[in-house]
């Protein structure tokens, strides 16, 4: 929550070594993480722009992407209670899952946070990453950067660069929180926001956490760049959601990134909706043996949308187990990307790893899905497989349910909800899949004969 | 004749390690490496028309300026420069068996091509170094208007049917190692079937590669015109040495309207060659190629055969083995474009991975928007042997349209230890279980091939079993 007045160079186009220290030290950061900034500025100076060129770019057209052309920081006003954020956003809150704490980012700040007493009685801890970086810095200097480090990718190496606001949320050990923890990223100003969560679930502790991103319709184009990094202690569990309805003119990067330590188990569920250009990095490190992890998707893509997912199940020890399952529609003239990687490094015996990816094309001949599912493997005592489908609503389905009496277009709505059902129903938050469930109807809107208006 | 009859008449046991006949050569390029006087060079020696000399300099061009693929295999230690570009044999043309000189007689008999088989063999066109020397036609095919025969001489008496084909299947600058094969091509056959001609007996060519640092750079052209049949069968083997060899063949086949083309390759390379290959079909309208690709040799084999359904109706078929023992990378597969509508395609792959072997499926499924009710099936099974084998699965799966029904589907696992005992409380020894079980998992595809092909390919993997396991 700034209070202070925004340096002018933070409030015009293009980034630089200046704006990076600029904005280190309007946070009043620590001298380690201002050189850990610039640090990461090399990197991104250094690293060249991604092209088609590249293997994990190849369907990915980001030539039109010009970074020099965001302003880096957005500031908002603070508010003092939930009935002060923008309406847009209340609605947000109220229409989503109950929970225990709740932050919102408003562009580049914080604009509100809120955690229930009983859970600060318990000793969790949910910010945002600045006054993380003042109250815990010991763990935050120990954690930050360690899962998305600077070098993953030219985009995480912004993230590095010139990430605020964010959040952190640490749960001690064996503490089990029962209701949600969100955080909601809140866009309505032209320029950019850059956001990072750190969790830390410590031994044996349990908590389902939310990062939900939406704006505010605008017609200049802005820029989301994220990273996310997931640590699950020994025994402990997250469920993660990452559910991404940007407005078209916002194109989002981020880097979803976790690790389990020995019997821990990681839900991750990543929903992409809006956005005209969305492209997320979902990586699970099977670290310690026992481990598991579960990694949902759904995608919906419409008129000229870019949806690309890349996924990776690393694993690392024994004994551990992945089971992926991302699902996409596409309609219109929309393009979407799923490539998925199951590598299973020398020693990790007894894997058991699992990946699915199913795409239905409804009503266009224009749109345009591409599946990758990918196996790297070097241990031999392993179960590993893999599947990918690709086709239209099912004719047969349809006609079933015709036959009964209810209309085409109606129909088609059924056979799509069965088809995302696969993944709504594994996610036990009614509130989130209420909400899923309103975007895939406004997404599927009159049909497929017709554009979405 | 019992099983193993056949297999020692065919003196596989001495497969694995290899053997040479002493080198002498007609001619050869006067030195190692590439560049536009050799190329010449070897366009003036074969007396090849202007045009051909052109396309194989422009070729060149491409060759130098494509890069080398950093996907698959490491190609690291590949040295363009140490390379015999051309090597012709010997002697010339075989009229008959009795006409091909003895120490290559000796080659062949080693390598399984006896005169038994001969009668069934209807025709062989075998390459020797990098050029035909023993070639024979059934006279009725030649009745029927059937030609096979080198590559050279296709280009020498079908001067106009080879323009008019030649590079239109794989351009010269598709990749690097296609510009290559383009630049320095000799060898191989050229088949043309004439319409309604069915060929019953496939038509068989041995390729082998007998000096060291030699390249070998077939170039292989088939046309099935409408409605007739033809298999041809490639089988590779080639002598261990120590330094690098490289095979880099061209094979492009044309099934027209109602013609059906099945072309098998068994390639056992010898551990020290780069087999860098691309193969690539049209499949017309209701026509349908098929490719049997085994791969058990080279060190790093780089070969997809790939089948475009342009007509309607068309399908296509890759069955895919490898096996990838120590020291071996198979990236191997198939790529399958669906270009026209009601097209189907199956690809099955099957690998083997053992010591510090890899085994790579590596394959692209295109559905092209317009190709309505298009049918894909892509199948991929790995079996892991040893702690250390490694296996990969990149499948490359792109659709633009709705009507479509496409299935990919890979596992990977090692062979279980209750089949192991189940095998072995019958009282086969862990080896003889081993090899039975890995016999069994290659068999969809082994039973695709011709008798002494599935015959050759058991033993050479229960050869490769020996020592497996304890």
């Amino acid at each position: 929550m700034q209070q202070k007045e925004v340096p002018e160079v933070l409030r015009s186009k293009g980034i630089s070594a200046g704006v990076v220290e600029e904005l280190s030290r309007f946070n009043g950061e620590p001298a380690w993480l201002t050189e850990k900034r610039l640090e990461a500025w090399r990197t991104f100076e250094e690293t060249p722009m991604p092209t088609l060129r590249d293997e994990a770019w190849r369907y990915t057209d980001i030539s039109d992407v010009k970074i020099e052309d965001f302003v880096p920081y957005a500031p908002s006003a603070d508010v003092s209670s939930e009935e002060d954020l923008p309406d847009a956003v209340q609605a947000l809150i109220t229409e989503g899952e109950e929970n225990s704490a709740l932050l919102v980012q408003h562009n580049s700040e914080t604009a509100y946070s809120r955690v229930d007493e009983e859970l600060l009685r318990k000793g969790v801890v949910f910010t945002d990453l600045h006054t993380a970086l003042r109250e815990h810095e010991d763990l935050i200097r120990e954690k930050l950067f360690g899962l998305v480090p600077v070098d993953y990718d030219k985009f995480a190496a912004l993230s590095a660069a010139a990430f605020s606001g964010g959040s952190f949320l640490y749960v001690p050990r064996g503490v089990a929180v029962e209701v949600p923890i969100q955080s909601y990223r809140w866009l309505d100003t032209i320029g950019s926001i850059m956001p990072r969560t750190l969790v830390v679930v410590e031994e044996g502790a349990s908590v389902t956490y939310i990062d939900e991103y939406a704006s505010a319709d605008g017609e200049e184009p802005a820029f989301s760049n994220g990273a996310v990094e997931l640590y699950v202690g020994q025994g402990a569990s997250l469920r993660y959601v990452s559910l991404q309805n940007w407005e078209r003119n916002v194109l989002h990067f981020n880097t979803i990134r976790s690790s389990t330590g020995k019997d821990a188990t990681i839900n991750s569920l990543v929903v992409s909706l809006g956005s005209q250009l969305s492209r997320t990095n979902v990586e699970a490190g099977l670290v310690e043996t026992g481990s598991d992890s579960e990694m949902l998707g759904l995608y919906f893509a419409d008129s000229n949308q870019l949806i690309d997912h890349h996924t990776l199940q690393d694993h690392l020890s024994p004994n551990a187990h992945s089971d992926l399952l991302y699902k996409g529609a596409l309609r219109d003239e929309s393009l979407t990307v799923f490539s998925g990687l199951i590598r299973v490094e020398p020693g990790a015996q007894k894997t058991d790893a699992y990946q699915t990816n199913r795409n239905i094309i409804l009503g266009t001949d224009d749109a345009f899905a591409v599946s990758l599912p990918n196996l790297e493997i070097m241990a031999d005592d392993v179960k590993c497989s893999h599947g990918s489908t690709t086709g239209q609503v099912d004719e047969t389905e349809l006609f079933y349910l015709m036959s009964r009496g209810i209309p085409r277009r109606e129909a088609e709505k059924l056979v799509v909800f069965g088809f995302f059902g696969e993944v709504t129903s594994r996610i036990p938050l009614p509130g989130l899949k209420e909400k899923l469930d309103r975007a895939i109807e406004g997404k599927i809107g009159l049909g497929f004969e017709e554009r979405v208006a | 004749m019992p099983e193993d009859n056949i297999v020692q008449t065919l003196g596989l046991d001495d497969y694995k390690y290899g053997f040479s006949d002493p080198e002498e050569y007609f001619f050869r390029t006067p030195r190692k490496g590439l560049d536009e006087e050799i190329v010449a060079m070897i366009s003036m020696h074969k007396k090849e028309p202007e045009w051909m000399l052109e396309f194989r300099l422009n070729a060149l061009k491409s060759f130098w300026e494509k890069p080398t693929p950093t996907w698959g295999g490491y190609l690291g230690d590949l040295d363009y420069d140490e390379i015999y570009y051309y090597i012709r044999p010997m002697e010339n043309q075989g009229r008959s068996w009795d006409d091909v000189p003895e120490d290559i007689k000796n080659t062949f008999e080693r390598l399984g091509i006896p005169q038994a088989e001969r009668e069934t063999l209807a025709g062989v066109g075998a390459q020797y170094e990098s050029e035909v020397v023993y070639h024979s036609l059934k006279e009725e095919w030649e009745k029927s208007g059937v030609v096979f025969m080198d590559m050279d001489g296709g280009l020498r008496e079908h001067e106009d049917l080879v323009r008019e084909y030649f590079g239109t299947i794989i351009p010269p600058d598709d990749n690097k190692f296609a510009a290559l094969n383009s630049a320095v091509w000799s060898g191989g056959s050229f088949v043309y079937v004439p319409p309604g001609v069915h060929i019953d007996i496939p038509l068989q060519a041995y390729f082998r590669i007998n000096a060291e640092n030699m390249g070998q750079f077939e170039r292989t052209l088939i046309i099935a015109d409408e409605g007739s049949y033809v298999h041809y069968i490639e089988g590779c083997t080639a002598p261990t040495y120590t330094t690098n060899s490289l095979h880099s063949a061209v094979v492009e086949l044309i099934a027209k309207p109602n013609a059906r083309i099945r072309y098998s390759t068994i390639q056992n390379w010898s551990h020290n060659t780069y087999n860098l290959v691309t193969k690539r079909a049209v499949a017309q309208e209701n026509a349908t190629v098929e490719w049997v690709d085994g791969n058990l040799g080279s060190r790093l084999t780089m070969k997809y055969p790939a089948v475009y359904l342009t007509g309607e109706g068309a399908r296509g078929e890759i069955l895919s083995v490898a096996y990838a023992g120590d020291g071996q990378h198979q990236d191997a597969g198939g790529k399958v474009v669906h270009a026209a509508p009601n097209t189907s395609s199956l690809i099955t792959s099957k690998s083997i991975s053992k010591g510090t072997g890899r085994a790579t499926y590596r394959g692209l499924l295109k559905v092209h928007e317009g190709a309505e009710s298009a049918k894909s099936r892509v199948e991929c099974d790995a079996l892991l042997l040893d702690e250390k084998a490694r296996t990969d699965t990149y499948p490359y799966i792109e659709i633009e349209e709705k009507k479509v029904s496409t299935e990919h589907e890979a596992t990977v696992s090692k062979v279980g230890e209750d089949q192991l005992f189940y095998l072995m409380s019958r009282g086969l020894s862990e080896e003889e279980a081993m090899a039975m079980v890995v016999n069994g998992f290659i068999e969809p595809i082994a039973k695709e091939l011709p008798l002494e092909y599935a015959i050759e390919l058991n033993r050479l993997i229960q050869l490769e079993m020996e020592g497996s396991v304890g």
